[in-house]
């Protein structure tokens, strides 16, 4: 039985190495993202605990207890290091009469800080002069504002310090912590000579940890911040893991993650579809064969587990493949991202073994599924019917592909489940895949219908008719092969559109347009005066905003009273401290560039009534509603509105946004004061940009010029820069960005493999057809331009079905990714313009040696 | 005073007559002559009752206090967080309607939290009082200080700033509001610079006291 | 000679195989003149098959020439070839060899479209020639649907249908019983008398062999 086997596979090893290539396509994808996404989530992790500077902060506004010790000795037990960090605020002066006090924010350190990401100084190395005698390092803004330098001397408190150096670049910088001032190090032993941090002092106290390495640095992170918070349970503690420290880039990892596991499940799906088709088409071919193997006198039973074999072989092989080809892609995408980008990525991703063994075992655990039913029709047809001619192919197994289909539906629940950890996520997808299948069933069914009409149509070339007769009276040939085009075009057009749509937000995200510098507390005397040099000195227009405190006095005249939380859940007890908290209102007659109307009506210029627009999160959360009467208590003197409209806010754009707006001519009089935010730093290096070009120095000399100007023409704004933070979020977008890239193409890579696999379905019997037409007398032209209807009508049909599902399919997934949905035309009509050319070219491709050879040389090459 | 009244009115006449059926959506001052009844408290996140309620902020409570020893008396809360000395004086036109009595201005620590140039940060509270004066209400100046962090010139200069200026203007001063609240960790959120709810009450006895030796309200 | 439709000269066939190139024929020579009937026998192996599909051109011989009413046909291309086949030879395969989505009558059509003869008098004619076949009940039929001898008898009509002066039948009756190979037999000759085509008949019996006019015996690839 086995030697059996082994004949045929020898004999067949072409076609199988084929059909396992279609699946190892998709296993190696389904590899290679998963060590990709490994790597990659490692090195955003390692950024993102250069942005905290640890793995794990401890702070709190009164100094720690023993409890705390304790609690740290534990981890550091378990090989975690430990460094304590003092900060506050406090005025610095340059030494000297000549000495203007400014606002500085100090970190007191130990030696050992940081224990992530770096400080670099100039000159280098300063940081360690901090502990050996009474220094400091001052960041460049300080260092500008004092005029001071390495050697200068400066006031703080009651030390004197010297400046050991300058910081250039340094970790524990969050877009959470904006930085009203500049920065001062200092050795957190000379905190108390400096007699800053005496009682009632205002110190922010921290320990920052950094955890042992381990394979999953963001659970481990947050297991142990867990596990803090539980074993401290103070309310005056808080803990932050590094992982929940910078949102910005986690979520678009998180999104990424989720993308990627969609579309490696998608790629295997198209390989096991087209491995599916493969095998079922060289079962087909094999009928003669077990037939006469039957007649030999090989029983049922003993047919069934010849073939079965064959299959786990194709299966097996698709596996190994896989596995090899996923490491090699990773490798791969690693040394480009690497080449290209500064992130520590790990240099070589080891193969797993156990991945491998899971790659192999899954490749065959589906060619076995796919194949089974076939495998025991092969066995069951019985033998006289095919070498009689009269069984052509297998019967299709109504209850045999049910089966299947049902099995497959729920492999793609439970692999999804697996990955995502999501029940929700699980059910979306396996209800999106069956319902396009569904739906794409249908649309193939539709067009083999349509094909057929139009075979019928009087009047028509012959060899167009043929075309068309050759598609439509094969349904069992045709359905799957229209199927498996329009399923994989249109996959692949969605994950195109999406990759688009994610891509677009990722750079939104990163966008150097947006401004980086902020401006609070501008009085509306001051406002056009701070306009004005907003506009002279910074990019672009700035946007302002008038921002009212107020408070909810009344909800459809009743008082949001605070009720006792024990009743409330969770959300109730959310929505009760938002409803009861001071809000920031402002005033406009239109919506901003960064908002969309979701529902109601917004008001025009003019508008005296007193009506509210609020943001839908917001809305969402405070329970609040289209019609609600609302009473805000602005300083004492109530206000009255309806709530009129809901907006949606793009708060990426780092617009000032806020989540109730009024009327101007309702709140203009009220006390307010002005935000604003603009762009002073030069955009050119934005989007193109590397982590090499990413290190230049910003326009300072703008910014400070800005500053200048600010401050004599209103010195009680205060400014804000976010620059920094944004450049390293940047950074790391950057790299997901060209990760999706990169993605696109191998998805189109697989998407032809697929196609070539479709194409090959029925392309014998294509050849033999053209051989035989030959021989009646058919010329070359005919047989090329039946084939070419042939084709073009299935590259139509894809065309179409292809559009339709790539459209749907891409605008849910961007909808369960959160993302907007930016449909991509040119992209999608490049896809598109290959679903309806591909198949000819390819197909014709496959078919050209039967026509021009002669009929009998191809007749019995395909026996 | 009449003037400002008669001005005001007419505002309110020309906004409903060009206006529409619906009722302003700011409620007006009462028209007629009434009562000088308001006790008007100007001031940032500590009279805002940031991270209390709004009942449990000191002006509510000390609203509370009057109205069970009997007397007619309001209390309107103009806190603002994070505002600043010259966010308050931009802003007092809203604030100082004419039922407004006695103003009470705790106004200046965020100025000095962000450092600000303390000469100007007086500047500001004179011109406060000052216009608090001008509209015939009653000033009392709140004393602040700052967290020995900013170091103790600064937080001397900062802290001496407000018995000069309420000498200046002739206006009571609360020596310390935050007095016994300051650094107390019962009296404090876990921030440790707002005051709780318990400091909240300490806070109102504090002003209650210092208004009745001036025989306010 | 002069007179032949189709002439053979020295024509050779070798095939690629594992340990060298296999010869099946060896320099056979024979002709066909206009309405001959002419018998191919001899032992299974023997390149009868072969020789037949050269005759068609469906492949090209290794060596020597065929010619067509004395026009050598080795220069013409696989297009040439099959334009020539098109208007001047009907091929009955061993195997049907039916388009299986083209129903009966849609099959015998096949020879008359390739021709470029109008629909209504294609389907006339072919419709005529199943009919004479004892096919009329079974135009619309597919060849699924057709027992063993009705499949040949398809075949034998389209191989007539568009009236080519040489008919070229390998083994039709090969795969069928007795009984209905002899009846397919007959209706081939029959209607071979009444086109007045010129017949080639491969086959190893020798009954149906001898109801030709000539007979040409090969063995080991050679004329006997």
């Amino acid at each position: 039985m086995t030697r059996l086997a082994a004949r045929l596979i020898r004999r067949r090893w072409a076609r199988l190495l084929f059909l396992s290539a279609c699946l190892a396509a998709g296993s190696a994808f389904l590899a290679a993202g998963d060590i990709l996404l490994a790597a990659l989530g490692g090195a955003v992790a390692s950024r993102a605990r250069d942005i905290l500077g640890a793995d794990l902060e401890l702070s709190s506004a009164r100094p720690f207890g023993p409890a705390v010790d304790a609690a740290l000795a534990g981890l550091t037990a378990g090989g975690a290091r430990a460094t304590s960090v003092t900060a506050f605020s406090t005025m610095l002066s340059a030494e000297g009469p000549a000495g203007v006090p400014r606002l500085a924010s100090v970190r007191a350190v130990e030696p050992g800080y940081p224990l992530r990401g770096t400080v670099d100084t100039e000159p280098p190395g300063a940081i360690a002069r901090l502990f050996t005698g009474d220094a400091c390092l001052l960041d460049a803004a300080a260092a500008r504002q004092h005029g001071a330098k390495p050697g200068s001397r400066v006031r703080l408190g009651a030390l004197t310090l010297t400046v050991a150096g300058v910081v250039t670049r340094e970790s524990g910088r969050t877009l959470n912590r904006f930085q009203l001032a500049p920065r001062v190090y200092m050795a957190r032993a000379l905190v108390e000579r400096s007699g800053l941090a005496r009682f009632g002092a205002r110190i922010k106290h921290e320990r920052l940890i950094a955890l042992p390495p381990s394979r999953e640095p963001e659970s481990a992170a947050r297991a142990a911040a867990a596990g803090l918070e539980a074993r401290l349970a103070d309310p005056y503690l808080s803990v932050t893991a590094f992982s929940d420290a910078e949102p910005t880039t986690r979520q678009a990892l998180g999104r990424l993650t989720n993308y990627f596991t969609m579309v490696s499940l998608v790629t295997f799906l198209l390989g096991a579809g087209a491995m599916a088709s493969g095998l079922a088409a060289f079962l087909d071919e094999e009928l003669e064969t077990a037939a006469v193997l039957r007649c030999l006198g090989l029983t049922g039973p003993q047919t069934r587990s010849l073939y079965r074999t064959l299959c786990l072989f194709v299966g097996l092989q698709a596996g190994v493949l896989g596995a090899l080809g996923g490491w090699a892609l990773a490798a791969a995408a690693l040394a480009f991202l690497r080449r290209g980008f500064g992130l520590e990525l790990p240099a070589s991703a080891g193969l797993d073994p156990r991945a491998a063994a899971e790659a192999v075992l899954l490749a065959a655990a589906c060619a076995w599924a796919v194949s089974e039913a076939k495998v025991r029709a092969l066995a069951g047809v019985p033998p006289l019917e095919v070498l009689r001619e009269r069984a052509e192919r297998l019967p299709p197994t109504p209850r045999g592909t049910a089966a299947l289909l049902a099995a497959a539906a729920a492999a793609v629940y439970a692999y999804v489940l697996w990955k995502t950890s999501s029940a929700d996520t699980a059910r979306w997808f396996t209800a999106a895949v069956t319902g396009t299948s569904a739906a794409l069933t249908l649309g193939c069914l539709a067009s083999l219908r349509a094909v057929a009409a139009a075979a019928r149509r009087p009047g028509l070339p012959l060899a167009v008719r043929l075309g068309l007769i050759s598609l439509a009276r094969r349904p069992a040939r045709s359905l799957p092969f229209l199927f498996t085009l329009a399923a994989g075009f249109g996959l692949l057009g969605a994950l195109d559109l999406v990759r688009h749509s994610l891509a677009k937000e990722l750079a939104a995200g990163r966008a150097a347009e947006r401004p980086e510098l902020f401006l609070v507390d501008v009085q509306r005397a001051q406002l056009d005066a701070v306009r004005g040099l907003a506009r002279r000195w910074g990019r672009g227009e700035p946007a302002f905003a008038p921002l009212i405190r107020a408070r909810l006095a009344a909800v459809n005249g009743v008082a949001p009273a605070r009720r006792p939380v024990d009743g409330l859940g969770q959300e109730g007890r959310a929505r009760q401290r938002m409803l009861l908290r001071e809000f920031n209102l402002t005033y406009a007659d239109a919506l901003n560039p960064s908002e969309t109307l979701r529902a109601g009506a917004f008001w025009g210029p003019g508008e005296q009534a007193g009506l509210a627009s609020l943001e839908e999160g917001f809305a969402k959360r405070t329970g609040l509603k289209l019609g609600d009467r609302l009473v805000f208590d602005v300083q004492g003197r109530p206000v009255s509105a309806v709530v009129a409209s809901l907006r949606a806010v793009d708060w990426l754009a780092m617009r000032p946004n806020f989540f109730v707006v009024l009327p101007t001519a309702v709140l203009e009089k009220a006390p307010q004061h002005h935000i604003g935010s603009l762009t002073v730093r030069d955009p050119v290096r934005s989007a193109a940009s590397t982590a090499s070009e990413a290190a230049l120095p910003r326009d300072s000399a703008r910014s400070d010029a800005f500053r200048r100007a600010l401050a004599e023409a209103a010195p009680n704004v205060s400014v804000i820069d976010a620059g920094e933070a944004l450049d390293q979020v940047s950074e790391v977008l950057a790299v997901l960005l060209a990760a999706l890239k990169g993605l696109a193409w191998f998805c189109v890579a697989v998407g032809l493999l697929v196609l070539a696999g479709a194409l090959a379905l029925g392309s014998r019997e294509r050849r033999a057809d053209a051989a035989l037409l030959r021989a009646l007398g058919a010329g070359t032209r005919l047989l090329v331009g039946a084939d070419s209807t042939a084709f073009a009508a299935a590259g139509l049909s894809t065309f179409v079905l292809g559009a339709g599902a790539a459209y749907g399919l891409g605008a849910l997934l961007a909808a369960r990714l959160d993302v907007a949905f930016a449909p991509d035309a040119p992209g999608l009509a490049a896809l598109l313009a290959s679903a309806l050319l591909l198949p000819p070219a390819v197909g014709l491709g496959a078919s050209a040696p039967a026509y021009r050879a002669a009929p009998l040389e191809t007749l019995r090459r395909e026996e | 005073m009449s003037a400002l009244r008669t001005a005001a009115l007419a505002a309110l006449c020309g906004a409903a007559a060009c206006g529409r059926p619906e009722p302003p959506s700011v409620a007006p001052s009462p028209a007629s002559s009434t009562a000088r009844d308001v006790v008007l408290f100007l001031g940032d996140s500590l009279t805002a009752g940031y991270g209390v309620d709004a009942e449990e902020a000191y002006p509510a409570l000390l609203e509370e206090r009057w109205k069970a020893a009997g007397r007619a008396v309001r209390a309107r809360n103009a806190g603002v967080s994070g505002t600043t000395t010259a966010g308050v004086l931009e802003n007092l036109d809203w604030s100082l309607t004419p039922e407004v009595a006695v103003a009470i201005v705790a106004i200046g620590a965020n100025d000095g939290m962000r450092g600000q140039d303390l000469a100007a940060v007086e500047r500001n509270i004179d011109a406060i009082l000052a216009r608090v004066k001008a509209a015939g209400v009653r000033p009392v100046l709140a004393g602040m200080m700052l967290p020995p962090n900013y170091g103790e010139e600064y937080c001397r200069r900062f802290a001496a700033l407000y018995p000069r200026a309420a000498r200046r203007a002739g206006a009571a001063l609360i020596p310390f509001v935050l007095e016994g609240v300051a650094g107390v960790k019962e009296f404090n959120q876990s921030d440790g610079i707002h005051p709780n709810a318990a400091g909240h009450r300490r806070i109102a006895d504090t002003v209650a006291a210092a208004l009745e030796k001036e025989g306010l309200p | 000679m002069s007179d032949a439709l189709l002439a053979l000269e020295s024509v050779e066939k070798s095939y690629p195989a594992p340990g060298g190139a296999l010869r099946v024929l060896h320099g056979v020579s024979l002709s066909v003149g206009a309405g001959q009937s002419l018998a191919v026998v001899g032992p299974s192996g023997s390149g009868k098959s072969t020789l037949l599909g050269l005759m068609a051109g469906l492949e090209r011989p290794s060596a020597g020439r065929l010619r067509w009413r004395g026009r050598d046909l080795s220069p013409l291309s696989e297009d040439g070839l099959a334009s020539w086949r098109r208007e001047s030879v009907g091929f009955v395969f061993q195997s049907h060899r039916l388009v299986s989505v083209l129903s009966a009558l849609e099959n015998v059509l096949l020879p008359l479209e390739l021709a470029g003869v109008a629909p209504g008098e294609a389907r006339e004619r072919a419709a005529a020639v199943l009919s004479a076949l004892g096919l009329a009940a079974r135009l619309d039929h597919r060849p699924s649907q057709l027992s063993g001898g009705e499949q040949q008898r398809v075949a034998i009509a389209r191989a007539y249908v568009h009236a080519p002066p040489l008919i070229l039948a390998d083994e039709p009756t090969g795969a069928l019983d007795a009984d209905t190979a002899s009846a397919v037999l007959d209706s081939l000759l029959r209607l071979n008398a009444e086109k007045g085509s010129a017949l080639v008949l491969v086959t190893h019996n020798s009954e149906a062999a001898g109801r030709l006019s000539r007979r040409v015996t090969l063995s080991g690839g050679r004329v006997a």
